[in-house]
């Protein structure tokens, strides 16, 4: 079984004492391109009895590592004529003839292009702190393990070297008793495949716990010659700190099918399903309006909910995994527990009855006692995930909505006030064990929620039933596949008027049972599927907009939009402006 | 008349992840010719259907630890909207996924049956 992405690391270790041994300096070859890297160095050894070590290609440079004395003797040969042309050479920066040019960010550069492969994808960090060119520039510290600022550095520059695709690294023989000194690996190398820290002197789990979780691609380490390694628990340890983790010092330690399987579960995430087009749009312009009016003025909000409409709210308080990202751990919940309905925690058939609210009044004690939020939609649509779908039995449809909001202020109806009233107040009823709200930190936190819309008698929507499920903050609802088209979702300017969405109705549309009006009345615009992808869903519900609004063909509302930056009212203001102008085919 | 809908919500919840988790083949009972289930980016009609996407789904031991369940009346039908967040514990794997689920439950004679199901991973490791 192919196993590893390494070379022999006896090998390696043997190498870079070599390299130690003849205390090389880079020099740098142009001027070379009409042949190969290999007739360079063979015309370079027949004319100068050189050879040039390590070599790699760098554009249309050839980096090398020779003696200092070779080094001085390659310079005269440079403007000697090779392949058609005249080839330049030089000592790179930082050589021996200029040591007290301090230009430590070229030393780094040399020393990780040098022991980059870029065939395997290797970066061999093997012994490093014995490089040569290291210890001759005095960067090389004594003692691996205190504190060392050499190695965070190297990262950085190798963060800003797009040509260094690392799959797999090698930091073996570098005397580590842990990985503090190299910690900052993990950031500069997230994807990382392949690792290997083997001939070190690790021999506690505690000194690899920095990196838990944090290759979360790595699916083979070499640890051998470690202290570790004979430690009971060695491998149940690896498996926990390496979450993908497969080969194990050669030996298979996970099956990697199901481990596939278990992260590509269930399926490839979605952000948003529509149960039909129609769907799609009124339902994300009901969401984008419900939500600037939750973080604005939730009182404005009430119109949309009748004597028989119900709220409940529950708090999922359990903090998240360690595998997710940017995760909240230590999340507060102090002003959303006292309307916690949670069946699953609250045994009091009278507190889950109390805790179902019905009717605006009722359901606005606890908007009001909500902290103040801001949800980001408009500048962060991907960050957001919809459902919807029919609901025929009562001519309705079905909202769920996943995502974040920040906590900016505390609530607009301060509990304490209302507590402090008569025994009989209303505040009391629902402040079980709850006295005041002195200091609750404000935080991020994610959300569910799930609505049933039906419509009003006056072609609007009334929320039936809605239910918040407030989580600690993570990420974000929708994880992005690798490389979406970005798209700026900056066009959509909504007003806050709840009404506007659904009562557009085309009159046309409105006989047909089982239908909101105006829900799914509309033709959609068709465009070629390699335009559609190129289109986020709030692009597609502008077009749509557009074209309902202006009657003009799928080409010409693309043009408009395109022209107007997706900015709807600039869009509908410069149609106005050039309507009289647009030939008659522009129109459906 | 006024349905007991948290005791149901409970009681459905209990039953359908107890049955999803020790046979998932059997979860057809539980779904009609015009459910629907919408999970991720697929929409499934139909008892038959539902129940061969769940069996196929890639792994062999699962386990539903629900965190969070509220229930309310979807219409004055009876039937009830049930709302669930919880933790997937797939086969030996340590790190839960976190989900979230919606289920439509339509009154039938003295029992209910899944009218809809929406499944969603809330973030995925």
């Amino acid at each position: 079984m192919q196993v590893s992405g390494f070379g022999n690391v006896n090998q390696i270790g043997a190498l870079a004492q070599q390299n130690q041994l003849d205390n090389l300096v880079s020099v740098s070859i142009r001027g070379w391109t009409n042949a190969t890297q290999q007739d360079l160095l063979n015309f370079i050894s027949r004319k100068t009895r050189i050879s040039v070590r390590n070599s790699v290609v760098q554009g249309d440079t050839i980096v090398g590592y020779v003696t200092p004395q070779e080094a001085d003797q390659l310079v005269k040969f440079s403007g000697y004529r090779f392949a058609g042309n005249s080839l330049k050479i030089h000592k790179a920066a930082g050589g021996n003839t200029n040591p007290n040019t301090n230009d430590t960010i070229t030393v780094l550069r040399n020393v990780l292009l040098r022991r980059y492969n870029v065939q395997t994808r290797m970066l061999d960090l093997g012994n490093l702190f014995n490089d040569p060119e290291l210890v001759q520039r005095g960067m090389a510290p004594k003692n691996v393990n205190t504190q060392s600022k050499m190695f965070p550095a190297m990262m950085k520059v190798a963060s800003k070297e797009p040509s260094m695709v690392v799959e797999s690294i090698n930091l073996s023989d570098n005397n580590l008793r842990d990985v503090n000194g190299v910690t900052t690996l993990a950031q500069t190398f997230p994807h990382l495949k392949n690792l290997c820290i083997a001939n070190n002197s690790i021999s506690r789990f505690h000194s690899l716990e920095v990196w838990k979780n944090k290759f979360k691609e790595l699916r083979e380490l070499l640890m051998m010659n470690n202290p570790i390694t004979s430690d009971r628990l060695y491998r149940t340890e690896m498996l926990r700190i390496f979450p993908k983790l497969v080969i194990l010092d050669n030996v298979v330690v996970r099956d990697e099918q199901k481990l596939l399987s278990i992260y590509s579960l269930p399926v490839q995430q979605t952000q948003f399903f529509f149960e039909d087009n129609g769907l799609a749009s009124s339902s994300t312009d009901f969401i984008t309006n419900f939500l600037n009016l939750w973080d604005s003025n939730r009182m404005q909000l009430m119109g949309l909910y009748t004597p028989q409409s119900q709220f409940s709210l529950s708090v999922d308080s359990s903090v998240p995994a360690a595998t997710v990202p940017n995760a909240q751990t230590t999340p507060t919940f102090g002003h959303y527990l006292p309307f916690s309905r949670n069946i699953s925690k609250i045994s009091s058939d009278k507190t889950i009855q109390e805790r179902l609210r019905i009717g605006p009044e009722a359901i606005y004690e606890v908007f009001g006692s909500l902290p103040m939020t801001k949800h980001f939609l408009q500048e962060q649509p991907d960050a957001y995930s919809v459902q919807a779908w029919t609901f025929p039995q009562v001519q309705g449809f079905v909202i769920t909505l996943h995502g974040h909001f920040d906590e900016t202020a505390k609530p607009e109806i301060d509990k304490s006030k209302t507590s402090q009233g008569s025994s009989a107040s209303r505040g009391r009823r629902y402040n079980h064990g709850f006295t005041s709200t002195p200091n609750i930190k404000l935080s991020q936190k994610s959300f569910d929620r799930t609505m049933v819309l039906v419509p009003s008698p006056n072609g609007s929507v009334i929320i039936a039933s809605d239910s918040l499920t407030i989580r600690p903050f993570c990420d974000s609802a929708w994880s992005k596949p690798p490389s979406p088209p970005h798209l700026q979702a900056q066009s959509v300017q909504h007003q806050p008027q709840m009404n506007v969405p659904l009562s557009q109705t085309p009159p046309n549309t409105s006989s047909i049972p089982g239908q909101i009006p105006g829900v799914l009345g509309s033709t959609p615009l068709q465009f070629s599927p390699e335009v559609q992808a190129k289109l986020s869903p709030v692009q597609l519900e502008l077009l749509q907009k557009l074209h309902l609004e202006t009657k003009l063909n799928a080409e010409y509302t693309y043009m408009l939009a395109e022209q107007s930056l997706w900015n709807y009212d600039n869009a509908i203001q410069g149609f106005r402006n050039s309507a009289n102008n647009l030939p008659r085919e522009a129109f459906i | 008349m006024s349905v007991d809908f948290s005791s149901l919500a409970q009681q459905f919840t209990e039953f359908y992840y107890n049955q999803f988790d020790s046979d998932r083949t059997q979860l057809g009972n539980l779904y009609r010719e015009q459910s629907m289930l919408t999970f991720e980016t697929t929409q499934l009609q139909g008892a038959k259907d539902i129940v061969e996407k769940l069996v196929s789904l890639p792994f062999q031991k699962v386990a539903h630890r629900i965190t969070t369940l509220d229930a309310q009346p979807a219409s004055p039908n009876g039937d009830v909207l049930v709302m669930i967040t919880g933790d997937l514990l797939i086969d030996e794997e340590q790190n839960p996924q976190r989900f979230s689920q919606v289920f439509h439950l339509m009154p039938e004679g003295s029992s209910y049956y899944v009218y809809n199901d929406i499944f969603r991973l809330n973030y995925s490791a």
